[in-house]
């Protein structure tokens, strides 16, 4: 008896720390992840669709927005506003976006709401009602946020960088589409698209939080369960990855003082192996303060106040960009800087403590994500959906462990050595005149000093 | 559990009790039952600071030490809230944030710009630092495992940087371009403009970076002097959320903050700032925006009035947030396009300001206006509902639930308000919000505004 009270306790102590998460696969080929946490109050559900910018037909490159704010309108017992309010109710938010590769709907509730939120996201996911009323408001509303320009110059610069590099690719804009392409789309299509894209074998939801009941996750997963596979259908067309035939130069010029440059090199796509050296790269290009561009082009050469990289988690085609906040006057010489650090990279040897620096940074990032039950869901779910396996979380910090100096030089010299793109944007509240001072030539290759 | 709880409840034979095993395996099961309880009872609690979890004590020098336990992930997260920021600044401008600044250029044990970042940097951990009108607070996360080096490297940020005049130099261009990037934002500009034009005497009038042409002239006597007067150890306080036990806090906070001396602080300026009287006043900001951005500037309540705080909390809530917010339908039934809007609230401990903002085309500005006082005019005279009152309630909990998931997060909140008065007044905060009476938010309600002011296009068509 007391090994049994002894074992009883321990497995309650145990479960305050974070339990694995598991993975099941319905008979409909839904990919149901649940994963207990003890550190939060809150329960996230993250549901992803396996439904990329590259799937868009493109004459209707956008048609996945519209699709998704067309689901939101409402279902075939729920409009919109009761989606809202029952939501509301349960203290939370339906959010969805589209990303290039994938749709996504997000809610985070109180534990106790769990039910609910489960219930209004299987009636929107499963019984979306799709009316013409409805269409044609989110094709209007798609229309408008593809035509929509960012407001700081940081994401406008990362606008006109992605414009330029993915140009014709399906993931120019973010994959929010094309505005005249999103005007020729009909409810009909959008209906069909329904069909096509959001199917239960191409969806994967992660529940992440405190203390989910065993019986409101049995039920929810009969009621998903319920949902019908869809037919099979012809598998994507391979897309040439974008190429740059030559750098380029995007300069807009305004009366203001600073202005964000931005220099961007096409990469490989997450799934590749080399990816995480990308990401070690990042880590040691801006990963805190201890990073090169923080050293040496803020702090020693007092070119920029914000000096950062952005590399999206795309699955074909990335990109890495490094950019920076600077007076118009230091352009040229921060332009400088940065690719004297990107060629730093290709010749130098790293040392050992940069190395372990910008690993222990990357390591720690990872372990405060999960703070965050959405954060934490969301993982779970990419992981999934990008075919890594919900146990990628456990044996990424391996991965990371395992690289080293030579495997960064081998990843620098791989994507840094061709041609790049640089955008200068000015840090303005006016609008920006419509035209560019001209697209220019620029050096071809990185100079390697 | 039901058929082991019936078998128990059920038995007739007491002596069956008081058989040692038996004795045993029912005090497991009430430990086990009253385990269970307290974790359902924190799920239908939406106070992420329940009053029990929070512990606050204080070292001999007078440094105040907050410790929130949570063993359920292998991270900590500390602050140090400096309990003075920019209003303490006599007559330069900026000091604060500047000193913020060289606080990570070098110090006693990590000589060397950016070395005690860096140091946690190599642990895995991050750091940051934020100043405002009330407070200065150094803020980092790192894995319970290397709790020594986190503590440690945050002592010493706070207590013996080095500020050097050279660093002091070399700090300034970054801060001038800090100051710059925060002109990119037009409700910055805004914000800046309503303290700024509010205040009479009182120095929240000042933005908390400084002007550039006050931060071009601040020395490292300046900061030196700012940095001697109030970051000494009873001004100080200590935040730590995570895996940690309460005795791990105190004997490391102990060691690291332990021997600096506690020293007289001096009394804080007096400014009698003027009531405000009945005229609003009016400015236009021009710049060359589609749009005119606009903001009304009303009176708020200090912090230390935690009635009235949950009160325009609440109220903030009835006007902005949720399917049901009142701003939002009350413009659209008014046929008035707004691109986009929110309320500014930043609690304080003096008397400080609620700020209502909106993007429209200038052609409605005017319009806007008029209808968001005479909604305010409404809500301060007419009932609110019981049950959009009991939704806004309901909603500002969860709100403050999920503000408040992570330990970053809780350990922010702590430090926010420990840096205007009292960190452990977070506990009460929903407790309070559920007492709330309509009435009571009725009263917080304000009518009349101090300021309006817009900026972009001219506001038209206005009286």
């Amino acid at each position: 008896m007391r090994y049994i009270l002894l074992l009883i306790l321990l497995v309650i102590a145990l479960g305050v720390r974070a339990a694995e998460p598991a993975c099941k696969i319905l008979p409909n080929g839904l990919r149901l992840i649940v994963h207990p946490i003890g550190a939060t109050q809150l329960v996230s559900i993250e549901l992803l669709v396996d439904c990329s910018a590259l799937d868009e037909p493109y004459q209707y490159q956008g048609i996945r927005q519209v699709l998704l704010r067309s689901m939101m309108q409402g279902s075939t017992t729920l409009d919109g506003n009761a989606i809202r309010h029952a939501l509301d109710d349960a203290g939370g938010i339906l959010e969805g976006r589209v990303r290039q590769d994938v749709i996504e709907f997000s809610i985070t509730i109180p534990g106790k709401s769990l039910k609910p939120a489960l219930d209004v996201l299987n009636e929107v996911v499963c019984h979306p009602q799709l009316a013409d009323v409805g269409v044609k408001d989110a094709i209007e509303q798609a229309r408008l946020a593809a035509s929509q320009m960012p407001t700081d110059s940081v994401n406008t610069a990362t606008w006109y960088s992605e414009a330029l590099l993915y140009n014709a690719h399906p993931y120019f804009a973010g994959g929010l589409g094309v505005p005249e392409a999103i005007g020729h789309i009909s409810p009909d299509l959008v209906r069909l698209a329904y069909q096509y894209f959001i199917r239960p074998e191409k969806t994967v939801i992660a529940i992440v939080g405190r203390n989910l009941s065993p019986d409101v996750l049995g039920n929810y997963e009969k009621a998903i369960g319920r949902w019908e596979r869809g037919q099979p259908h012809n598998p994507r067309i391979p897309i040439d990855p974008p190429s740059l035939k030559s750098s380029q130069l995007l300069m807009r010029e305004a009366s203001v003082q600073n202005s964000c440059i931005m220099m961007t090199f096409p990469v490989c796509g997450c799934t590749n192996a080399d990816f995480l050296g990308l990401r070690v790269i990042e880590s040691i290009l801006s990963g805190g303060t201890g990073s090169r561009l923080f050293r040496n082009v803020r702090e020693q050469q007092h070119l920029a106040y914000e000096v950062s990289t952005r590399l999206p988690n795309l699955v074909n085609d990335s990109y890495f960009s490094l950019y920076a906040l600077t007076n118009n006057r230091s352009i040229d010489a921060t332009k400088a800087a940065l690719i004297a650090e990107l060629s730093r990279l290709q010749t130098d040897t790293l040392a050992t403590n940069e190395l372990s620096r910008a690993k222990a940074y990357l390591k720690g990032r990872l372990l405060l994500d999960h703070q965050s039950s959405a954060q934490t869901a969301y993982n779970l779910a990419w992981d999934e959906v990008i075919g890594l396996g919900v146990g990628y979380d456990n044996i990424v910090t391996s991965k990371i462990d395992a690289l080293t100096a030579e495997d960064i030089r081998r990843v620098a010299n791989s994507y840094f050595t061709h041609y790049y793109l640089v955008v200068v944007v000015p840090q303005t509240l006016e609008s920006l005149p419509e035209k560019t001072t001209g697209l220019c030539p620029c050096p071809s290759r990185v100079q390697h000093s | 559990m039901k058929r082991f709880t019936a078998t128990i409840f059920c038995c007739s034979n007491y002596q069956l009790f008081l058989l040692p095993a038996v004795r045993r395996f029912c005090w497991g099961l009430l430990l086990v039952l009253l385990a269970c309880c307290r974790i359902v009872v924190a799920e239908d609690l939406p106070n992420p600071f329940p009053v029990k979890d929070i512990s606050m004590s204080s070292l001999p020098n007078g440094l105040r030490l907050i410790v929130r336990e949570n063993h359920a992930l292998p991270v900590v997260a500390m602050e140090v809230v400096v309990r003075s920021g920019s209003a303490a600044e006599s007559d330069v401008h900026g000091v604060a944030h500047y000193l913020e600044h060289l606080c990570f250029q070098g110090t006693k044990h990590y000589p060397g710009a950016l070395a005690p970042q860096q140091a946690l940097e190599m642990a895995g951990g991050m750091s940051n630092a934020v100043t405002s009108r009330d407070c200065t607070r150094y803020q980092a996360q790192i894995a319970s495992d290397k709790l020594d080096v986190l503590v440690q490297v945050l002592a010493d940020v706070v207590l013996t940087p080095t500020l050097a005049a050279e660093d002091c130099r070399n700090e300034q261009a970054t801060i001038l371009a800090e100051i710059a990037h925060e002109h990119e934002n037009p409700t910055a500009i805004l914000i800046d403009a309503a303290y700024a034009n509010t205040y009479h005497l009182f120095p929240y009038k000042y933005p908390p970076k400084g002007r550039e042409d006050d931060v071009a002239r601040i020395t490292a006597v300046d900061i030196r002097a700012f940095h001697d007067r109030w970051y000494v150890p009873n001004n100080i306080s200590v935040i730590l959320v995570g895996d940690i036990t309460r005795k791990q806090a105190t004997d490391l906070v102990r060691a690291a903050f332990g021997g600096a001396p506690t020293t007289k602080l001096p009394s804080p300026p007096l400014f009698t700032e003027p009531q405000s009287g009945s005229d609003m006043r009016e400015i236009h900001l021009p710049q060359n925006m589609p749009d005119t951005c606009q903001v009304l500037a009303f009176p708020a309540p200090v912090a230390g009035d935690s009635q009235s705080l949950a009160a325009i909390l609440l109220l903030k809530t009835l006007l902005a947030d949720g399917p049901d917010a009142l701003l939002p339908a009350c413009w659209s039934g008014d046929g008035l396009k707004v691109t986009r809007y929110g309320i500014e609230f930043v609690a304080s401990r003096d008397p400080g300001r609620m700020l209502i903002w909106a993007e429209t085309p200038p052609e409605m500005a005017g319009r806007l206006r008029e209808v968001t006082l005479a909604l305010l005019a409404h809500l301060g005279k007419t009932p609110l509902s019981t049950s959009s009152f009991e939704a806004a309630k309901h909603r500002l909990a969860v709100q403050f639930l999920r503000e408040n998931e992570s330990f970053t997060q809780q350990a922010g909140t702590l430090a926010f308000y420990e840096g205007i008065g009292d960190g452990t007044l977070v506990s009460q905060l929903m407790p309070i919000v559920h007492n709330l009476t309509a009435e009571q938010v009725r009263k917080v309600a304000p009518a009349t505004p101090l300021a309006w002011i817009t900026l972009g296009r001219e506001p038209k068509g206005q009286d």
